[in-house]
């Protein structure tokens, strides 16, 4: 007979009830894991957009995604020199308002790059140098929508998907012509107010490239970085020791990029978001610690009683642990159905990998045994003679 | 102090197998720098099939002596056997024969008390199966069995009933039919019939007479219920730990004077 689940019929309520609330802690302790694994997946998809063998970034930094970086327009045309260099294009990114709206901005190297490695939805990549924009789903703009930003006029063109900055927004792309115009336009309040977050490591403006001379005319002589594709067949150590020779700019891999941003960026994020997940995680464990504690001392009087009739220990603890782990099943299932309902809601996305679900799953199994010895410690100690007491 | 003997009915078989023996048992509690007698020097015999009331005084020792009687504590000193067995013995040092304590009990002693402490998450049915199975019975056979004897008390009908839903009669039933689950060769009641009616009381009573006498079993029954005294074999008395053979006339009288029958 299994009294675990006979207990758990009888008071059905009650469990359902500490499911619930377990589950809800599960779900939240999952639910910032993904929204860090969403963050990540967002500003790696923003990378893996350009893909370059090399970035030039400003001399004597990492670049843009450890420390604001800058580099002179003109390092791309330098780097299409260099031999081995297949193709150096302008990376440029940057904020402006834009229908009221703070959006980061991505200027395009038009007509090199009409944005093709930017996945649309919807409409087409840009057809001409100025006064069109691909724009990402999430913004709710519309094919053919005309938008204002400052003193341009673009038109929307092309809707895409997951088009985000690293920081997980929806993006604008323009031709770097119109990126430029927006840049050196800028209200001197909001170039202050930029220059304010770049200097401020981490911040969502950190992101964006520097103000390009806070809008005194030389701004569209700056870009983000430089990125630049190496030759099938030529030596890449070889191509980053040119550039990085001309001493105003330093070469870093891709590689190394996306650890940047990993690392640096989100490093924090992640710290934080970890630190939360564990405290969570310890919460639910004494949570189901207290509950199974509690659910066995209450029982205490049909524990003693059961080993007044002889009840094996096994049997005992069997019951409590079995309705320790019941808890936990249930409350894993009910986190899983609360996340398919709930995580979709989320502004960011959640995001959570197979091994993930499978951790929590482990974690849970952990707090359940764990949280059961407690009770079990207890059980252990009641002596059958309780009942006539 | 004047006893009288309370005699057997004439329809009790003969019995001769010695079934629990207590032998010059003592039992002290440390209290403080003292220590508190609760048994001084009891022995006693039940044979099989014997159904005896034990009366006594509140802390005269008798659930201090129904708990040695069913391993649930060990005496100070003396002997005790059950069925043969030795399952203390201070007297000749040879200790207990018993490896398990639990499983003996298991095996050997039914319990029933003044409630019937039913597991509140379990039909009625389910209580006494459990106590088959806690003894390795198999789930069908402890079922078929269960039922038996809920039918056998009268409560069949109520099989599938939580505690909860019988009343306090049919609990003490239920709780007789998980006592006598395992066919226990001893079994021991603490004041079964106080939360019954008289009636209802009375009929437990007898059902432990019954039982006795048909199944073999040693009953001992601590009782406050001086009218069912005629029920019982024999009376044994505690008195500030010792044990007299007997009822006393005083103990004809329930504790609210003759009125109170």
């Amino acid at each position: 007979m299994n009294l675990a689940a006979r207990d758990l019929r009888y008071n059905k309520l009650r469990f359902g009830l500490t499911s619930l609330g377990v589950a809800l802690l599960i779900t939240a302790a999952s639910g910032m894991l993904g929204l860090y694994r969403g963050v990540v997946g967002d500003a790696l998809r923003m990378l893996d957009l350009f893909r370059p063998d090399l970035w030039v970034v400003e001399g004597g930094t990492e670049g843009p995604f450890a420390e604001p970086s800058k580099v002179p327009f003109v390092v791309r045309d330098r780097a299409t020199g260099v031999p081995g260099v297949a193709r150096a294009r302008v990376y440029f990114e940057a904020s402006a308002v834009i229908e009221g709206e703070n959006l980061s901005i991505m200027g395009l190297d038009w007509p090199a790059d009409r944005g093709g490695s930017i996945p649309l939805s919807a409409g087409r990549h840009l057809g001409r140098g100025r006064g069109e924009a691909i724009v990402d789903r999430s913004l709710g703009m519309e094919i053919g929508e005309e938008l204002r930003i400052g003193q341009e006029r673009v038109t929307v063109v092309g809707l895409a998907d997951r088009f985000l900055s690293s920081m997980g927004d929806g993006m604008v792309a323009l031709s770097l012509t119109d990126a430029r115009a927006v840049q050196a336009e800028r209200p001197a309040g909001e170039v202050w107010m930029a220059k304010e977050s770049y200097s401020t490591p981490g911040s969502p403006g950190g992101m964006n490239t520097a103000p390009a001379g806070g809008g005194d005319g030389s701004a569209g002589a700056m870009a983000t970085a430089v990125l630049v594709d190496v030759a099938p067949g030529a030596d890449r150590e070889a191509v980053a020791r040119i550039i990085e020779s001309w001493g105003d700019v330093s070469v870093v891999p891709h590689s190394a990029q996306e650890a940047y941003l990993l690392e640096g960026r989100l490093g924090r994020l992640r710290a934080q978001i970890l630190t939360f997940t564990v405290l969570l995680l310890v919460i639910t464990g004494v949570v189901v610690t207290l509950i199974v504690y509690t659910l066995t001392v209450e029982k205490l009087h049909e524990i003693a009683m059961l080993k007044l009739l002889g009840a094996r220990n096994r049997m005992i603890l069997g019951m409590i642990i079995q309705q320790a782990l019941a808890i936990g099943l249930m409350a894993y299932l009910a986190s899983r159905a609360l996340g398919a309902l709930l995580f979709p809601l989320f502004p960011r996305d959640v995001v959570l990998l197979p091994r993930d679900r499978a951790f929590f799953a482990v974690v849970l199994l952990l707090i359940c045994l764990l949280g059961s010895a407690l009770g079990i410690d207890r059980a252990l100690k009641v002596d059958a003679q309780e009942v006539i007491a | 102090m004047k006893t009288r003997i309370h005699k057997a009915p004439e329809s009790v078989p003969a019995k001769t197998a010695v079934g629990l023996s207590f032998r010059n048992v003592w039992k002290e509690f440390p209290s403080g720098d003292s220590t508190v007698t609760a048994l001084r020097e009891v022995s006693f015999e039940l044979m099989r099939g014997e159904a005896v009331a034990l009366l006594g005084p509140s802390g005269a020792g008798k659930s201090t002596l129904l708990l040695i009687a069913g391993c649930l504590m060990t005496p100070t000193r003396g002997e005790v056997r059950m069925g043969g067995k030795l399952v203390f013995d201070s007297l000749s040092g040879q200790g207990s024969e018993l490896e398990d304590e639990r499983e003996f009990r298991r095996k050997n002693v039914g319990f029933v008390f003044q409630k019937a402490h039913l597991i509140p998450f379990l039909s009625a049915v389910e209580n006494v199966q459990l106590a088959l199975e806690i003894n390795d019975e198999r789930p069908a056979v402890a079922r078929r069995r269960a039922m038996e004897l809920l039918d056998y008390l009268g409560v069949g009908e109520r099989a599938g009933n939580l505690p909860r839903q019988l009343s306090g009669g049919q609990q003490q039933r239920v709780a007789v039919a998980r006592a006598l689950a395992n066919n226990p060769s001893l079994i021991l009641a603490d004041e079964p019939t106080a939360a019954l009616d008289a009636y209802r009381g009375r009929q437990v009573m007898e059902l432990f007479r019954q039982i006795a006498h048909e199944q073999g079993a040693c009953i001992i029954v601590v009782t406050h219920d001086h009218r069912s005294l005629d029920s019982f074999d024999r009376i044994l008395r505690l008195q500030d730990g010792q044990l007299f053979e007997g009822q006393l006339e005083d103990d004809s009288v329930p504790p609210g004077g003759p009125d109170a029958f």
